[in-house]
């Protein structure tokens, strides 16, 4: 059982005694009272495996607990539905191929992006759609938000340990649904190897959120613009000039995936074809940090990912057929994954 | 006005002294010496003024330079095993920024834990993070030579000077 604080609100307020501790983000939050927290288990209906634990969360590796994680959700503004798919994120950061202890410390702005795939995510509430990382009533904010304070007080990622030089908004939430109503192609778990009914949280550690608009006639091709305009952005330098093992992400309107389709393209496509354009010239490469950098060549050229399936793409945000983006990875930790498993 | 009970959202931290390390400088007599390099080149001109040192002061017998084989990622466990099977003191660096912090002190914790007597340089802005991932990793004194921030864009003098400070933080004054 977890420890409980008395707090007598005559001396504290228990808002006070949060930001005193720095368990918080800076913004205000729920405060985890025993009966708020034991109510959200009892209703997420995750209470049963309450005192599991998840392996240990990096640099503190102090274990994270289905309890101490619905503990930080509720902070968060989480509600029980959502407990399922915060609980899968944490699992899948903690898997080693996604360097959480990278993340955790580095100097870059590097963030986990959960990206939710399946039934979970609409019976959670997230948004797949317009504004999907933006503000709104969904719940990809308090999601992403319950990620970042396990981040903080389970993983002790708190400024001092986080060494982000500026860091980024995105380091307070960030978290979206696929969607799969408005995309021509197979979910993205799937191309994963999961099953079509599962549900499954990807993270991807993400340094910038670039938007892309391709510029194209009417009459002609959108994908020779896009695949060029993505390709371009793959080649700037990844993390301090490590490259090639990160996992970027590009999502793509419904829009622009719709049109994609007509021409021809899918997921595997797209990937094979960024793969090939992705490729930057080692000549081009900038110079002074070379000792310390990292990267795989394929004969003159450094590959941007070990292999094609590498670049996660998705179909998600507003209708329209103007707007998709790309995601630069974070380059020492590659992309993870893990089923939400049912209460 | 009744009390309001919450719960902690952070776990307590569990009392690990298991492998806490300290350095003991009269072995450095003959002994074989590491310096290991997680992939900063600026570390190069001073672990040749650390060699200098070691050699001419502390008896060492021989000063043997390794790098990390896996640059941005935690060392192998095969280097791990190389380095210790090499040398019984090591010497790791640089920390000079967040992730390379970390693997320093996962190198040098996972060598003290093999055998090793085992210390770690880095830069100021990165001491809270070094002791905090020393201390999580189960070796909350393990030594930790903090230089300046950007020492290794100053002149020679200054670059002996961080050499000087780093073997008398680690080792005491000269033994040899």
């Amino acid at each position: 059982m977890m420890e409980t604080i008395a707090l007598d609100p005559a001396e504290v307020s228990a808002e006070e005694y949060i930001h005193d501790n720095d368990w918080s983000d800076g913004l205000p939050v729920i405060v985890p009272t025993t009966d708020r927290v034991e109510r959200f288990l009892e209703e997420s209906g995750y209470g049963p495996i309450r005192n599991e634990v998840i392996d240990p969360v990096a640099p503190a590796g102090l274990p994270a607990s289905v309890e101490r994680i619905a503990v930080n959700a509720v902070m968060a503004g989480c509600r029980p539905e959502h407990l399922g798919v915060v609980i899968a994120a944490v699992e899948a950061m903690v898997k080693p191929e996604f360097q959480l202890a990278d993340i955790q410390v580095t100097t870059n702005p590097a963030t986990p992006m959960a990206i939710v795939s399946g039934p979970a995510a609409a019976s959670a509430g997230l948004s797949a759609g317009g504004g999907a990382l933006g503000p709104g009533q969904h719940a990809n904010g308090p999601v992403g938000r319950a990620v970042r304070l396990i981040m903080r007080n389970i993983g002790g990622a708190v400024i001092g340990i986080d060494h982000a030089t500026l860091g980024q908004p995105a380091k307070y939430t960030f978290c979206l649904a696929e969607s799969e109503a408005d995309s021509p192609w197979e979910p993205l778990r799937v191309s994963l190897g999961y099953q079509p009914a599962d549900s499954v949280v990807i993270v991807a550690g993400v340094e910038n959120v670039i938007n892309v608009v391709p510029i194209w006639n009417r009459g002609h091709d959108l994908a020779p613009p896009f695949l060029r305009q993505f390709s371009r952005l793959m080649h700037t330098v990844g993390t301090n000039i490590f490259t090639s093992y990160g996992s970027p992400v590009i999502v793509i309107s419904p829009g622009h995936a719709r049109r994609l389709a007509e021409e021809g393209y899918d997921r595997q496509r797209l990937q094979r074809e960024l793969f090939e354009l992705g490729k930057v010239p080692v000549a081009d490469m900038p110079f002074g940090n070379l000792d310390i950098a990292q990267w795989t060549t394929d004969g003159d050229d450094i590959l941007i990912t070990q292999r094609p399936e590498d670049i996660l793409i998705l179909v998600a945000g507003g209708n329209e057929s103007l707007h998709s983006m790309y995601m630069q990875p974070f380059c020492l930790g590659h992309a993870a994954s893990a089923l939400v498993r049912p209460p | 006005m009744p009390l309001v009970q919450i719960y902690a959202p952070a776990p307590q931290a569990a009392d690990d002294t298991a492998a806490r390390v300290t350095y003991d400088g009269s072995s450095l007599k003959g002994a074989t010496v590491a310096v290991i390099n997680n992939g900063w080149g600026s570390i190069a001109e001073l672990t040749t003024f650390l060699e200098k040192q070691l050699l001419d002061n502390y008896g060492v017998s021989e000063v043997r330079f390794f790098k990390n084989p896996d640059k941005g990622h935690p060392a192998p466990e095969s280097f791990i095993a190389e380095v210790s099977q090499a040398a019984t003191v090591a010497i790791t660096g640089l920390g000079r920024c967040g992730a390379c912090t970390g693997w320093t002190c996962d190198t040098s914790v996972r060598l003290a834990k093999a055998g090793a007597q085992a210390g770690i340089v880095i830069t100021k802005p990165f001491e809270k993070l070094a002791h905090y991932c020393t201390g999580s990793a189960g070796a909350p004194e393990h030594p930790v030579v903090v230089l300046p921030v950007d020492f290794e864009y100053s002149d020679t003098d200054h670059l002996r000077g961080a050499a000087q400070q780093t073997v008398t933080e680690l080792f005491g004054g000269p033994r040899a």
